[in-house]
């Protein structure tokens, strides 16, 4: 374990920043209920996330160097009472959550003014809110029951944000239907594998399963608990073939949340799947490793190349774009089966960088809707001219999502390649390559119809207001500058990376 | 940001800006701004390394001013303004806006400290400057700029290769004297070479230059070819390999320039015979060599400059210049003929003139130095580019027979061009101390000697002698409407050709092969569009069931790998 | 090979009128002037053949009387018509006129 870690004592607001991080977005939730107001909604939520990016800003840069903040809620001593613990991992993902939402939530504004109706505004923010207090719960605690909640907080709240699109499309009736029964099932297997690993241990707090089952070794409970927990997990990670819940879910939701859960939902997922099979677990069982190397590894090679495919005849942009999040998840999903340092880190920082480009993709789906009021290649041919900055923006995070040099896409690839190299899968690294010559075909595909065929003859869009093109920007610049300013990320991803190890090799 | 403002910028703000301007004029007027501030910025600027940028952990010195680098920098500031003056009539925004970054990038280069930087300055003089061909809008010209391109940015990836290695050899990136002796100084010194139009890499340059507009061409003529020379003389110099390459290009091209009948590729190929000189002068190494490589290169822009500005006078004004169609035109352009006059007198090294006191600093070094061999190859160029640019322009163009053309005389602001041009040919063989100032070592050199005038004047009269009786007995060669083949044919003509031959005896089996691979692509395709297609089992939407159905194999599965373990 | 005469003709000696003969006797005067020039001073000789009278004449009536014939030999072998490289090549085009903006030169 690590370090030793004094108990909670000090009253500063400072020392309470953890716990404010899950609790202001938290209570602004209901607060726009309360307050009931369609004109204050999107204010306070827009507020609460930009003082979770703040507080999360604080505490990335207090671990950033290995440290590790811990929080005991009401005071009471893990393993008896719920453990927030913030290391660089999480204190990365809290960063990246908070971040999107940030740059989504203005972008949102505008996009859910068009797509949702009026009198359901007030309680999507809430709705908002509470999945991403969610989001952020998930990642902030170190209690593995408590992750359970905070999952269900954010994928009830999901289910409900995913079903606000019927207003402009009713299969989004079907689709938030559908993810209710997969996420459902997924939270199921996800608190089974929780019952059974507290049968083989009698603790909930992750830290202290980490030590029990470290001393105790592996048995028949424990592995049964591994495996329904990768399954509930793969779940909301839409793990290849478990991804079915997610075209649907991601096409007929609000393009503001597409773009919200694109980058952020399926990322802490990912985060949890880490913190599971590295923290709780560790790669020293034999188990763990089989299971990484024979079940996830194939699955994951055939996410990257299935879903390309898929994405590369797909007609409809908003569609592509999920297939190719399936593709991507492959991506991180290798990286934690290398189980290296530079594997690892290849998988936080794609996290981080998928993020990023997707949710500049996934907003600029919503500036075409805005105006063509579809994503079909047959709407949105000819944008080019129509709307240039929004397709510019395209076409730099469509370059990220290739990973063509300069752009942040490009770093994660390289550094998952070398990852693979490393450990001398040179046929790996070889696939990784050629799944992203595939990635050239779906975003050059997008790319000819924007640009290269004439706009609509009856086609009367124009720019979007700037309320949508700053957030698009920002998140496209971001594509650009986080693939040359390549030393913040590494470093974070870096250092989360050994601390996950690090933890794991005790 | 900068301690010191780069000129380079200066340039680079004009050509943003410079598209933005609605009226042609009012972007003449900017573009010919740009050379003087940039010029009085280089005039001012300290000594010493400034403008140092950290680029991805790499610090990069964007200026490092000596005198070596001014004296190149205010060479193509000049160059650059008399070129846009030249230019002045041009309304295509392109054309103006790749003059200015092509300059700039010369600039940014001569200044540039580290091999990074220079390898981004070079690489953006090659792009800018194909622009300047691409100009001419036809198709031979398009495939000519593609050559060209090709041929300019391979330089510079052989440079950035070679400042990698060098890299990793030294663990520094400063550009400073180098030894061939490893990969990487032999790759910089290869890069360096293709610009400078070392013999057999230099058929990129006949073969391009002529091809670019009227005002293209004057352009091209200054920046290219000197900054490699800049390079040679920060890089190389005192390698005494270089001597013989300069003698292999002196020789290899005056026959060339000597038969060739475009007078703007004779300009072209007399212009890679003038290097020639320089690379020598850099082999040789001494401070008088350097000195008279340096004051040659300024020298020769501005006398190449004046030629070519002749020239292209009289190609906008009749739509040719191939010396086989023109003649007697001293009649209706008096004033271009005797410009052109000034020119050829500067590059025949006539006393008075510039080339008399920059020419003379590199044979005296080889004569010092006991490169014999050198300094009569040299000896024989001198005479040679008598016949071949000083008399042989002027007679092609302006005095020989009669063509029967009457063109106007050029417009004011070319004539104004000329004139500068012509001016500071003059000033500088008159005044040579002006030039000697700036130059990167003190110059204790008279050239004024009874001695050095009267074999020169002699030099010039005899070689004039040769070509008029040449001529009048009808032996000299003559000009015809035709080409003659330079070693560019090898790209040009027999790799197409035995290509071609291959791939016809390949043909039958090449087909055959062909057919079974579309066919076999095409079924790969659309099987795959059968299995991932939109209307496909994998992208179509599942039923709830089915999908629960997935989660339970894959749990079954994964319980199983876990148990077995 | 082909090869068009008509321009090549008006080089030939008869049609340079006659000008040219006297400018070439004129020539030569200046020619022989400059070459007993070579006695009425001292020379500061580098290389020993320079100390030779009139080298810097005759080496150039030597070199360039060589050039002149291996230009003639070498123009023989290495010429072609215009057309050679044709339709990918700038020799066949005419100069587009368009692009010149004469009209906006003379203003």
């Amino acid at each position: 374990m690590a370090t030793e870690v004094l108990p909670h004592t000090a009253m500063t607001l400072h020392d309470h920043l953890p716990m404010l991080q899950i609790l202001v977005p938290f209570f602004a939730a209901p607060l726009i209920v309360f307050l009931g107001s369609r004109r204050l909604a999107w204010p306070v939520a827009f507020a609460a996330s930009v003082i979770s990016l703040v507080i999360s800003w604080m505490l990335l840069m207090q671990v950033i160097d290995g440290g590790v903040i811990t929080y005991h809620i009401g005071g009471w001593e893990p393993p008896l009472g719920i453990e927030y613990r913030i290391d660089a991992a999480n204190a990365f993902v809290l960063f990246l959550v908070s971040a999107v939402s940030v740059v989504v939530l203005p972008f949102a504004k505008t996009s859910v003014a068009d797509e949702v109706a009026a009198r359901d505004h007030t309680l999507f923010y809430a709705a908002y809110l509470l999945c991403f207090s969610g989001l952020m719960g998930v990642a902030i605690t170190g209690d593995a029951f408590n992750v359970f909640v905070f999952l269900e907080i954010s994928s009830l709240s999901t289910y409900v944000l995913i079903a606000s699109g019927a207003a402009r499309d009713k299969r989004a009736l079907t689709a938030a239907y559908d993810y209710l029964i997969m996420g459902t099932i997924g939270a199921t297997f996800f608190v089974i594998g929780i019952g059974f690993l507290y049968m083989a241990t009698g603790t909930l707090n992750m830290a202290d399963l980490a030590d029990r089952i470290g001393t105790q070794g592996g048995n028949r409970t424990v592995e049964a608990g591994f495996a329904f927990i990768l399954v509930g997990v793969g779940l909301k990670l839409a793990f290849y073939p478990m991804h079915l819940w997610l075209p649907n879910a991601y096409t007929f939701a609000p393009s503001a949340i597409s773009a919200f859960l694109a980058a952020t939902a399926t990322k802490v997922a990912v985060y949890v799947l880490l913190r599971f099979t590295f923290t709780v677990f560790s790669p020293a069982f034999q188990f763990e490793v089989l299971t990484l190397q024979f079940v996830i590894m194939p699955f994951a090679l055939l996410a990257m190349f299935a879903a390309s495919f898929v994405a590369v005849f797909q007609s409809d942009f908003k569609r592509m774009l999920a297939y190719s999040s399936i593709a991507q998840i492959g991506y991180m999903l290798l990286g934690i089966c290398l189980l290296t340092e530079t594997g690892l880190t290849a998988a936080i920082v794609h996290l981080f960088n998928h993020g990023i480009t997707k949710a500049a993709l996934f907003m600029a789906v919503g500036a075409y809707v805005l105006r063509n009021k579809d994503t079909f290649y047959n709407d949105i041919c000819g944008m080019g001219r129509k709307m240039p900055w929004t397709s510019a923006a395209v076409v730099i995070s469509g370059l990220s999502l290739i990973g063509v040099p300069g752009t942040a896409g490009f770093v994660s690839k390289w550094v998952l390649v070398q990852g693979a190299l490393e450990k001398g899968w040179w046929p790996i690294a070889t696939l990784v390559v050629a799944s992203s010559l595939l990635a050239v075909v779906y975003v050059w595909r997008v790319i000819e119809v924007l640009y290269l065929q004439p706009a609509r003859s009856d086609s009367t869009a124009t720019e979007v207001p700037m309320s949508m093109l700053v957030p698009i920007w920002i998140a496209a610049i971001a594509c650009i500058w986080f693939g040359i300013d390549t030393d913040t990320t590494l470093t974070a991803a870096r250092s989360a990376a050994a601390g996950l190890l690090g933890t794991a090799g005790q | 940001m900068f301690d010191v403002f780069p000129p380079v910028l200066v340039y680079l703000l004009g050509a943003v800006l410079l598209p933005l301007l609605p009226n042609a004029a009012l972007r003449a007027g900017l573009s010919l701004l740009v050379p003087v501030i940039g010029g009085w910025l280089i005039w001012t600027l300290p000594e010493g390394n400034h403008a140092v940028v950290s680029l991805a952990g790499l610090d990069l010195t964007l200026i490092r001013n000596d005198k070596l680098a001014s004296v190149f920098a205010l060479i193509f500031s000049l160059a650059a303004f008399l070129s846009l003056l030249y230019a002045w009539h041009v309304r295509d925004r392109v054309q103006q806006t790749a003059t200015l970054l092509y300059a700039g990038s010369a600039i940014g280069a001569v200044f540039a400290g580290d091999l990074i930087s220079l390898f981004l300055f070079w690489e953006g003089t090659a792009i800018a400057s194909v622009f300047l061909i691409w100009a001419r809008g036809t198709e031979g010209a398009y495939h000519t700029g593609l050559r060209y391109l090709l041929i300019q940015v391979t330089s510079g990836v052989i440079l950035l290769a070679g400042a990698a290695l060098y890299w990793r050899e030294t663990g520094s990136l400063a550009f400073e004297h180098m030894t061939l002796g490893s990969a990487a100084t032999w790759l910089i010194f290869l890069a360096i070479g293709i610009k400078c139009g070392f013999p057999l890499l230099n058929n990129w340059l006949a073969d391009a230059y002529p091809v670019a507009t009227v005002t293209g061409t004057v352009i091209l003529s200054a920046f290219t070819t000197k900054l490699a020379i800049y390079a040679l003389a920060r890089g190389f110099a005192g390698t005494e390999l270089l001597i013989w390459i300069g003698v292999g290009m002196v020789l290899i091209t005056v026959v060339q320039a000597m038969i060739e009948n475009d007078l703007r590729r004779v300009l072209a190929y007399s212009l890679n015979n003038q290097l020639g000189f320089m690379v020598v002068g850099i082999g040789i190494g001494t401070e008088l060599a350097l000195n008279g490589a340096a004051s040659h290169a300024v020298a020769s822009v501005l006398y190449k400059a004046v030629l070519l500005m002749a020239v292209g006078a009289v190609l906008f004004r009749t739509g040719t210049a191939k010396a086989s169609d023109l003649g007697g035109l001293y009649r209706t352009m008096p004033l271009t003929a005797l410009f052109a006059l000034v020119g050829s007198a500067s590059i025949a090294a006539m006393p008075l003139f510039s080339g008399f006191v920059t020419k003379s600093l590199i044979l005296s070094a080889a004569q010092h130095e006991h490169h014999y061999i050198a300094w009569a190859v040299l000896l024989f160029g001198s005479a040679a580019a008598v016949m071949h640019t000083a008399i042989r322009i002027p007679y092609a163009a302006f005095f020989g027979p009669d063509s029967g053309l009457r063109p106007h005389e050029a417009p004011a602001h070319m004539l104004l061009a000329m004139g500068l041009t012509a001016a500071f040919c003059v000033a500088i063989g008159v005044y040579p101390k002006a030039l000697y100032a700036l130059l990167p070592y003190a110059v204790d050199y008279k050239s004024y000697t009874t001695y050095h005038v009267v074999q020169q004047l002699q030099l010039v009269a005899f070689a004039a002698l040769v070509f008029a009786v040449m001529m009048r007995a009808g032996l000299y060669p003559k000009s015809e409407r035709s080409i003659v083949l330079d070693t560019d044919w090898v790209y040009r003509r027999l790799l197409p050709r035995v290509v071609g031959a291959l791939s016809a005896t390949m043909g039958a089996v090449w087909a055959l092969v062909a057919s079974a691979q579309e066919r076999w692509l095409r079924g790969i395709i659309l099987r795959l569009y059968r299995t991932h297609g939109p209307a496909s089992r994998i992208a179509l939407n599942w039923p709830t069931g089915s999908m629960v159905q997935w989660v339970a194999i894959v749990l079954g599965i994964t319980l199983i790998v876990t148990f077995l373990s | 090979m082909e090869h068009d005469q008509t321009d090549a003709r008006k080089e030939a000696p008869e049609n340079q009128g006659p000008g040219a003969s006297r400018m070439i006797v004129g020539l030569a005067l200046v020619c022989a002037v400059l070459f007993l020039a070579d006695f009425a001073y001292e020379k500061h000789v580098y290389v020993p053949v320079e100390s030779m009278p009139g080298f810097y004449a005759i080496f150039p009536l030597v070199t360039c009387l060589a050039l002149v014939i291996v230009a003639r030999v070498l123009q023989a072998v290495l010429r072609r018509p215009v057309g050679y490289y044709a339709p990918k090549d700038v020799e066949t085009e005419a100069y587009p006129e368009d692009g010149l903006n004469r009209e906006r030169a003379d203003v």
